[in-house]
């Protein structure tokens, strides 16, 4: 069953259908929160988020959606919520980031590479994280941003110069 | 050339574009350093390390989702509700019992003009009598229908009797324990809870809690009991806690119930 029927289902009030897609999901979203730099218990209730969403939220889901680009939507905006309820201590927020890179990745060189991405403008760095690490098309990108293919491709261009630049100071 | 690039790193470039590509970098070496130098850098990153959730996140999940589960159901019960009460004005049993109720009117009028001295009432208790006799009928028979949903309408329109006899009681203890559809077992469990003044329905309810095996249906019946405040429940609530297949938010919800029951 393709995820677009699998949330047809879960529309028309089949909830079952649901774990179908929360089986498929949970780990690439908990990891697409894990590598914004959220602690584990931050990235796992953040994940939940999405899912009580895509519940609460399931009759705005239309025949003819991408269920991936729907989905990585919703949880863009719970990490944008996310981000704004903390933004009062941004200071504390972004060091907890930097601890909770160094706790959730032991791989140096990966560390080195995320340590550079966090340095970027987040416009970069979110192009380059769903390109690179959650495979997103560009097509798909863009969808989720509402901003166009090109200026996608041209963000990847940029934001991986940019990336290269920091690695190398870092390194 | 930056659309080009990324294109190129997506391997989604068209044979003219890679042409297009190639004429520009044989044009500019520095370029060609540059793009070479980001492509080898691009390739090196590491891929992904992913994570696994713990098991929290998965009860998390499932908890919400048997909770949810439950407000559509009764969500679709109250619009079952709704659409028996419209499709009942086309039923012939209900074109019959009009007829009846039309006939016992009609008798009444006569009689009351007639005879003012009359016992109104009685024959006013008689009608009443009758059309909850009509509505058990009608109920007993729906429930053998083969259609689920039919057998929820049946289970459904038992709300709509006032005080219904044991034959009912009975036949909705048995869709409880017996029937195919867990979706009907658990519109019988709720039915019942709603004659929770009926010993013979509590009783049948705590019965149930140890046969039934269907999560959905466990959690309901242990919600029922507990907000009917029946403690007989404690015993086999326990039960369902020592038993080893019985799902976690089951229990969880069952350790709720014993601490709220034995307050």
């Amino acid at each position: 069953m393709t995820d677009e029927a699998a949330m047809q289902y879960v529309a028309l009030g089949d909830l079952d259908k649901a774990a179908i897609l929360y089986e498929r999901y949970k780990r690439p979203l908990y990891n697409f929160y894990l590598r914004f730099g959220l602690e584990r218990d931050s990235s796992q209730d953040l994940t939940q988020q999405v899912f009580y969403r895509l519940i609460h939220y399931r009759n705005t889901f239309r025949e003819g959606y991408e269920f991936r680009t729907w989905i990585y939507r919703i949880a863009r905006n719970i990490y944008h919520d996310f981000l704004k309820e903390h933004s009062h201590n941004h200071k504390d927020l972004h060091e907890n980031i930097e601890v909770a890179e160094e706790e959730n990745y032991d791989d140096e060189q990966h560390l080195l590479i995320q340590k550079a991405l966090a340095k970027l403008a987040p416009e970069y760095q979110e192009v380059l994280r769903m390109s690179r690490y959650d495979e997103l098309k560009y097509e798909e990108i863009a969808d989720i941003l509402n901003i166009s293919v090109s200026l996608v491709k041209v963000r990847v261009h940029r934001g991986l110069k940019q990336l290269k630049e920091e690695y190398l100071k870092l390194n | 050339m930056e659309q080009l690039f990324a294109d190129y790193l997506d391997n989604t470039l068209s044979p003219k574009q890679k042409q297009e590509l190639e004429t520009l970098l044989t044009n500019d070496a520095a370029l060609k350093k540059e793009f070479e130098e980001l492509k080898s850098f691009y390739e090196g990153i590491p891929a992904a390390k992913e994570q696994e959730p713990n098991a929290n996140l998965d009860l998390g999940f499932y908890m919400m989702l048997e909770k949810e589960k439950g407000a559509e159901q009764k969500r679709k019960e109250k619009q079952q509700k709704g659409a028996l009460r419209i499709s009942w004005i086309h039923s012939p049993i209900l074109k019959y019992a009009a007829g009846v109720v039309l006939l016992l009117g009609i008798f009444w009028v006569g009689r009351n003009t007639a005879d003012k001295n009359l016992a109104d009432l009685e024959d006013l208790t008689q009608i009443k009598r009758d059309m909850q006799q009509t509505k058990e009928l009608v109920m007993l028979s729906m429930l053998k229908r083969e259609s689920a949903s039919e057998r929820i309408k049946a289970v459904n329109y038992s709300y709509d009797l006032n005080k219904p006899d044991e034959e009912v009681l009975k036949a909705l203890i048995k869709t409880l324990n017996t029937d195919p559809n867990i979706n009907v077992r658990t519109a019988a469990a709720e039915a019942l809870s709603h004659f929770g003044d009926e010993k013979i329905a509590r009783d049948a309810l705590i019965q149930t809690l140890l046969t039934q095996q269907e999560p959905t249906l466990q959690i309901t019946v242990i919600d029922i009991l507990a907000n009917l405040g029946e403690k007989r429940a404690v015993k086999p609530m326990q039960k369902l806690l020592q038993n080893t297949d019985t799902d976690d938010f089951v229990k969880r919800k069952a350790q709720e119930s014993v601490r709220m029951l034995t307050m």
